[in-house]
């Protein structure tokens, strides 16, 4: 009888644990993803909001909208940061080659938090090493802290008595805008390994291709 | 026959004597070598970047806990520990003293956590090339290795073409 019981109450607690680790697995999985809502009626009005001007690293000046017929993916980063900031372009670099054909189509952009350092010449060094069509782009501190808040992007300069200088922590979401400039999709990457957060990107961006073809 | 006239009395104790050298002698090897790196690998750099993350995992065969107190290049002017926390929505670095190491433990130095931040390279660091670093360690003492620096951590895993642009 005792025998019976344990049994049954150990059947229940071993469900609750499993349930609770797939529940808990499902949650934290590699990536989230958030899907801006945006209505048509709105589009309109919204559309000249979401362009953004900023300094590409020829030294030119550019807006968001020059890339319009391409789909853009946006990160924020600055280049002296040897960590995440060449992990995510180097993820980045990775999904146009899954992307295969079809990475022609697609605009990675990287807007650096720190001009002071980042001048055009060492924007175009760090990105065009991941890939020759990657693009840099830089401001005044006014012009990046506008874009920054457009996507709801957190950074904080901070000296930390490291030999390298002043380092800067920041929120490390990846942006995907459609064709027409507009935020489509945001992602957190599971830095360690990517792989499942790059395979949803690749289908998620020709998805949009495929959209924009049929338009 | 008095045991001090026994020749095999005393084969057996100089016999005896050499095992016992030669394993104290292993053992104080195998006390440096208690440190074991695994996949240890440097991020290749763009030119003219300053800093670079080196990865790897530590495993600690001691019975004893260890500390990594620092560690030594000459491919750049210094090198810090570093780990990442996340607050406040934000990923931030902070450089850390020094990096514990268990008993028994594994420690794992990865992108997004505990890493070694090369500061001030002296040279761009390209796939093919390798890093002689020098880690100090409180208890196991100096270990040095050989680093190769590649271009993601994939390619620590897999043996394929290198990419022809």
């Amino acid at each position: 009888m005792n025998l019976f019981i344990n049994s049954r109450i150990h059947l229940i607690g071993s469900l609750i644990v499993l349930f609770s680790f797939v529940a808990g697995g499902i949650s934290s999985a590699a990536s989230v993803n958030k899907q801006a809502k945006s209505s048509s009626e709105n589009q309109g009005s919204k559309s000249n909001q979401e362009n953004f001007m900023l300094t590409n690293h020829m030294g030119s000046k550019v807006s968001l909208f020059d890339y319009k017929g391409k789909v853009v993916i946006l990160l924020f980063g600055y280049t002296h940061c040897p960590d995440i900031c060449p992990t995510q372009l180097a993820d980045m670099q990775r999904l146009l080659e899954k992307m295969g054909d079809n990475a022609d189509q697609v605009q990675v952009l990287f807007i650096t938090f720190d001009p002071e350092r980042d001048t055009p010449k060492v924007l175009k060094e760090f990105l065009t090493f991941f890939h020759p069509s990657f693009v840099g782009l830089t401001g005044t501190q006014e012009e990046i802290a506008s874009v920054a808040q457009q996507y709801n992007v957190i950074y904080m300069k901070r000296e930390v008595g490291s030999k390298a200088g002043y380092l800067i922590g920041h929120s490390s979401f990846v942006y995907l805008l459609d064709q027409q400039g507009h935020l489509y999709k945001w992602y957190k990457q599971n830095l360690e390994d990517s792989n499942s957060t790059l395979d949803q990107m690749a289908g998620d961006i020709q998805q949009l291709i495929m959209k924009g073809s049929r338009t | 026959m008095h045991i001090l006239m026994n020749r095999f009395f005393w084969i057996t104790l100089i016999c005896f004597a050499f095992v016992l050298s030669n394993s104290t002698k292993a053992q104080m090897i195998s006390h440096k070598s208690k440190i074991q790196v695994h996949k240890a690998w440097a991020r290749a750099t763009p030119p003219y970047t300053k800093n670079a993350a080196i990865y790897m995992i530590l495993k600690n065969n001691n019975s004893a806990n260890d500390l990594l107190l620092g560690v030594q290049t000459t491919v750049a002017k210094v090198v810090e520990l570093h780990t990442v926390t996340e607050e406040k929505g934000m990923m931030s670095m902070y450089p850390v003293k020094n990096i514990s190491i268990p008993a028994h433990g594994t420690v794992v130095l990865k992108p997004g956590g505990y890493h070694m931040m090369l500061v001030n390279l002296k040279r761009q660091l390209k796939v093919g090339n390798h890093v002689t670093l020098t880690l100090q360690f409180k208890h196991a003492g100096e270990v040095k290795l050989k680093v190769p620096v590649h271009k993601s951590q994939r390619d620590i895993h897999e043996h394929h073409e290198m990419k022809h642009d």
